[in-house]
């Protein structure tokens, strides 16, 4: 392990070895977005066309259960490297950002602090959702999106209206709330469109298509997400501890961008998603035992939230190798 | 040393479209080779969040910061992609028969 200038321990690995972790490729890229675009355009289809059936419950709630993982998509994009060609990121940044209600470019911001900070306190990482000790109400609410269900669109109104917290004026420029604001009115936009467009045609289809997708079917993306640090470490500066690493089944991994190897996404951000189960292979000697299945992820989870009950400040500690120790790379 | 030119050590690990680091006199640079096998030199660590921009990523003219994708075309310094807003420094790097060399300040 070594300890960056940034004052985050990382693990040991060569230079020009890191350099092959690094290439970007679009053919990958492509065939993961088509794993990820093609399902929901075969499900969707075929939920419209059984609409008027019992079927098509089971049917929108797999094209649910599939729309959240537009959040992973997004996360990806906002480092830039699933696709080699950037306006093919930024193309597939501005799709994630619509489907999941986000405003992709504050995202983005909000999203680089959290990098910075990961799960240090709620003051510095905007994005943690849960401090310990885990609010189990908050928490049930987050499994059904039905925090974000009112909270997304109220700050993108609130973006449009140029009201930003104390919090977006430290981690943002200034001269970045313009951009920001001009998303926001097109994504408000093209959902008050979507509504009129239901109100009018006397369907719910556009809103069951979107919106609402998260709420009937967020539960199984939710379920695959929220283990990236719930319930580990905060206010340390090593993510072997405050980052989960799971091994998730191929085809939940794939959706998921692989986010699931998420102490190395940490450690090592530019990494694409495609190498990070390589980069894991490598390093994880140097790591903690990952969780063996989303499963073992939340039966963790659940015994924290049990012994929190007990004593608010229990939380997971992760054994680490017995041999990883920090050394201070030199300047 | 003249003109304060000092030579940069270890250079024939630096692959085309690749970075490596370089220290002298407590100052850390970047070392760039360019997809055409030009050199440049920049500051070493990133303007946003003082990261050691040799552990990013080189394409086309750009350095990513490995942390936060902060954008730089390392040939000008220019910033080129958000969370940057400054500048990185440049300096003149020339090569003198086999030998690379920086001038420092």
């Amino acid at each position: 392990m070594k300890q960056d200038k940034d004052g985050w321990l990382r693990c040991e690995i060569d230079r020009k070895e890191m350099r092959t972790y690094l290439k970007r490729s679009d053919a990958k890229g492509l065939i993961n977005l088509a794993f990820f675009l093609v399902p929901l355009l075969v499900i969707g289809y075929a939920a419209y066309l059984t609409y008027d059936t019992i079927w098509s419950i089971l049917l929108f709630w797999a094209y649910g259960s599939i729309y959240g993982f537009c959040n992973s998509l997004l996360h990806e994009t906002h480092h830039g490297t699933p696709f080699k060609t950037p306006w093919l990121n930024e193309a597939a940044h501005k799709l994630a950002g619509f489907m999941a209600v986000r405003n992709p470019t504050y995202d983005r911001w909000v999203h680089t602090q959290h990098h910075t900070e990961t799960s240090i306190s709620v003051d510095k990482d905007p994005e943690l959702s849960h401090p310990q000790p885990i609010n189990i109400g908050y928490l049930v609410l987050d499994l059904f999106w039905l925090r974000a269900a009112f909270n997304n669109p109220m700050l993108l109104l609130k973006q449009v209206l140029g009201q930003f917290s104390k919090q977006d004026q430290e981690i943002i420029p200034k001269k970045k709330f313009g951009a920001i604001r001009l998303v926001a009115a097109i994504m408000l936009s093209i959902y008050t469109a979507l509504i009129a467009a239901s109100i009018i045609y006397q369907t719910w289809l556009p809103l069951l298509y979107t919106y609402l997708a998260h709420i009937y079917g967020g539960l199984v993306p939710r379920l695959y997400a929220l283990t990236q640090h719930l319930g580990l470490a905060q206010s340390v500066n090593d993510f072997r501890l405050n980052s989960r690493t799971c091994l998730y089944n191929p085809i939940a991994a794939a959706w998921y961008w692989n986010m699931n190897f998420h102490i190395e996404h940490h450690m090592y951000p530019l990494v694409p998603f495609h190498a990070l189960p390589t980069l894991h292979d490598r390093l994880k000697n140097q790591l903690p035992e990952p969780n063996s299945s989303v499963l073992n992820a939340w039966c963790e989870i659940l015994f924290c939230i049990k012994k929190q009950r007990q004593s608010a400040r229990y939380f997971i500690h992760k054994p680490l190798p017995s041999d990883s120790s920090s050394l201070k790379r030199s300047y | 040393m003249s003109e304060n030119w000092v030579t940069i050590e270890n250079t024939s690990d630096l692959e085309e479209e690749d970075v490596m680091p370089f220290n002298h006199d407590g100052k850390t640079y970047a070392i760039y080779c360019s997809e055409d096998g030009e050199y440049f030199a920049t500051d070493g660590l990133c303007t946003h969040e003082k990261v050691h921009l040799a552990d990013g990523f080189v394409m086309d003219g750009i350095i990513e910061c490995p942390k936060h994708n902060g954008k730089f075309d390392y040939r000008t310094g220019g910033t080129k992609g958000g969370p940057v807003c400054k500048a990185l420094k440049t300096y003149e790097i020339k090569k003198d028969g086999d030998v690379l060399k920086l001038r420092v300040s």
